[in-house]
């Protein structure tokens, strides 16, 4: 008895352990292809590649349009705008519309976003 | 008893106590899915990102005055092209609207309509054509909201002092291009400027300019470009901008926000932590009697504790690749649904745009350790105390 009670748990443990193992290695493997088809196939990159050449690069900041201002949008669009980076992580110039805002807000004083809230 | 059957044992001990694992992975599952679907996410945007700023011009000129923006005259586009070291030039225009009875936002981009292709892939229908109809291309979220398909005609929606005219939709871009064409107008140039009744002004002259040449143009184009009305009563400078700064930019942006992502998932694991703390200590009586019998029967501490740490792993693993699975599926299927707003909260839910993510191997790497750092520091500690105790103690 005791030996059959021994062979089911013997057996659910390699069960266990062939599905974790199994699962494990299906998810590198999703992993890896997911790589490898967004790299090898005609699909979303060569779309992304079609659409920016189209409007000669536009867009890559986290808002789809210029109503929470254009630098949002796209910092190329804020005609003479300084550029640089200064956000510091949670100082004043976060943008408050958001705290995983892409590009923090632009000093107060050429802030041409804020004016068209 | 050698080590690998030690280590073994630890199968042994994830099966004994199956509701205790399911609770942990459960927890690793809580933490582990919206973080990897997260960075997965950021990774897709910064991979769009860099194919916008490599799909750019090499410097983007605009007008100044009073030290702020303005458009430039068509005229100074001329100008700049005839620099030496300067390619091509083309001008563009860029500018909000609001359309629709419910004031839908919507980004008007124009630009000449020569050296366009008539088809792209990433467009249902085709391209504007030169010539006086008013062809639209309208984004996929647009045309959604709208109710606008390929063929629709859209009544006068702007003011020109020349008259309005009834635009036709020509194309509908695809929902896989990317997200920031969800509320695009694209147009030719003439278009464009009827709408914002600006036929002598475009908002930014974009510049291609021969190898190394770059930043000789840029310096000419400031020093040189500048236009004045016929009377001379009105002068506007120019100004331009690097593709260099905008890549270093876009660099700095992606690791400051990757970097406030990571912020919060490191607060999320540490409660994780607890939480694997707590349902440990679920069955820790258990666990004692079981740790105290092993250290009777004669198992020395290190090999309760790689016992341990064997179980540790392999919840770990269950854990990380349910996690992987699970973000595939929300961002595959479900387009992201929740998590998406986070870095795109302008994207309103439902829209048919895909949203960008790459589950690059770095990452989800980084979500297996961060998974084992999380079960191992949650039940090693507790073993350790138990494992170090007398055996009548632990079995008491």
């Amino acid at each position: 008895m005791s030996g059959q009670t021994n062979s089911v748990g013997t057996f659910r443990e390699n069960a266990v352990l062939l599905a974790i193992v199994a699962g494990a290695v299906a998810a590198a493997a999703l992993v890896v292809c997911d790589a490898l088809v967004a790299r090898n196939t005609k699909g979303a990159g060569d779309r992304s590649v079609e659409f920016q050449s189209l409007v000669r690069g536009l867009g890559f900041g986290c808002q789809c349009d210029l109503g929470h201002g254009v630098r949002q949008f796209d910092p190329r669009l804020q005609n003479g705008e300084p550029y640089r980076f200064s956000g510091s992580t949670f100082g004043q110039k976060r943008c408050r519309w958001h705290p995983l805002m892409i590009f923090p807000a632009p000093p107060a004083a050429t802030d041409a976003g804020r004016s068209e809230e | 008893m050698s080590w690998l059957h030690v280590a073994r044992t630890g199968v042994t001990a994830l099966v004994l106590h199956p509701w205790r694992s399911i609770a942990t992975v459960v927890c690793l599952i809580a933490v582990l899915v919206p973080y990897i679907a997260g960075l997965g996410i950021a990774a897709g945007l910064a991979r769009d990102a860099a194919v916008s700023l490599d799909a750019g011009a090499d410097l983007y000129v605009t007008g100044r005055q009073f030290g702020r923006g303005v458009p430039l005259p068509r005229s100074s586009v001329e100008q700049i092209a005839k620099l030496p070291g300067v390619a091509a030039v083309v001008p563009r225009v860029v500018g909000p609207i609001v359309l629709g009875r419910e004031h839908h936002r919507a980004v008007v981009v124009g630009l000449p309509p020569e050296h366009m292709p008539s088809e792209a892939d990433c467009i249902e229908g085709r391209l504007f054509q030169a010539g006086p109809a008013q062809e639209l291309v309208l984004g996929s979220g647009l045309a959604s909201r709208l109710k606008l398909k390929v063929g629709s005609l859209v009544p006068p929606f702007y003011r020109n002092r020349a008259g309005e005219h009834v635009s036709e939709v020509v194309g509908v871009f695809t929902p896989d291009a990317p997200v920031w064409q969800a509320n695009l107008v694209f147009a030719s140039l003439g278009t464009a400027a009827a709408i914002f009744d600006q036929p002598e002004l475009v908002t930014e002259a974009l510049v291609y300019c021969r190898p190394g040449q770059r930043e000789r143009v840029a310096s000419r184009i400031r020093q040189q470009i500048e236009w004045r009305s016929p009377d001379g009563q009105m002068r506007i400078a120019t100004s331009a901008t690097d593709h260099g700064e905008l890549e270093t930019l876009c660099r700095e942006a992606a690791a400051h926000r990757d970097g406030i992502f990571h912020l919060h998932c490191i607060l999320a694991c540490s409660v994780a932590i607890l939480a694997v703390l707590v349902t440990s200590g679920y069955g820790s009586t258990e666990r004692s009697r079981e740790v105290g019998i092993l250290k009777a029967i004669g198992w020395q501490t290190d090999e309760v504790m790689l016992r341990s740490a064997a179980e540790s792993l392999l919840l770990s693993l269950a854990g990380a690749a349910i996690s992987v699975w699970t973000a595939w599926l929300w961002l595959r299927v479900f387009n992201g649904y929740g998590i998406a707003g986070l870095f795109l909260p302008g994207l309103a839910r439902g829209e048919p745009v895909r949203v960008p993510f790459s589950l690059v191997p770095t990452p989800v790497l980084l979500a297996i350790l961060l998974a084992w750092a999380v079960v191992t520091s949650g039940s090693l500690y507790t073993t350790w105390r138990m494992a170090t105790a007398p055996p009548v103690a632990a079995m008491r």
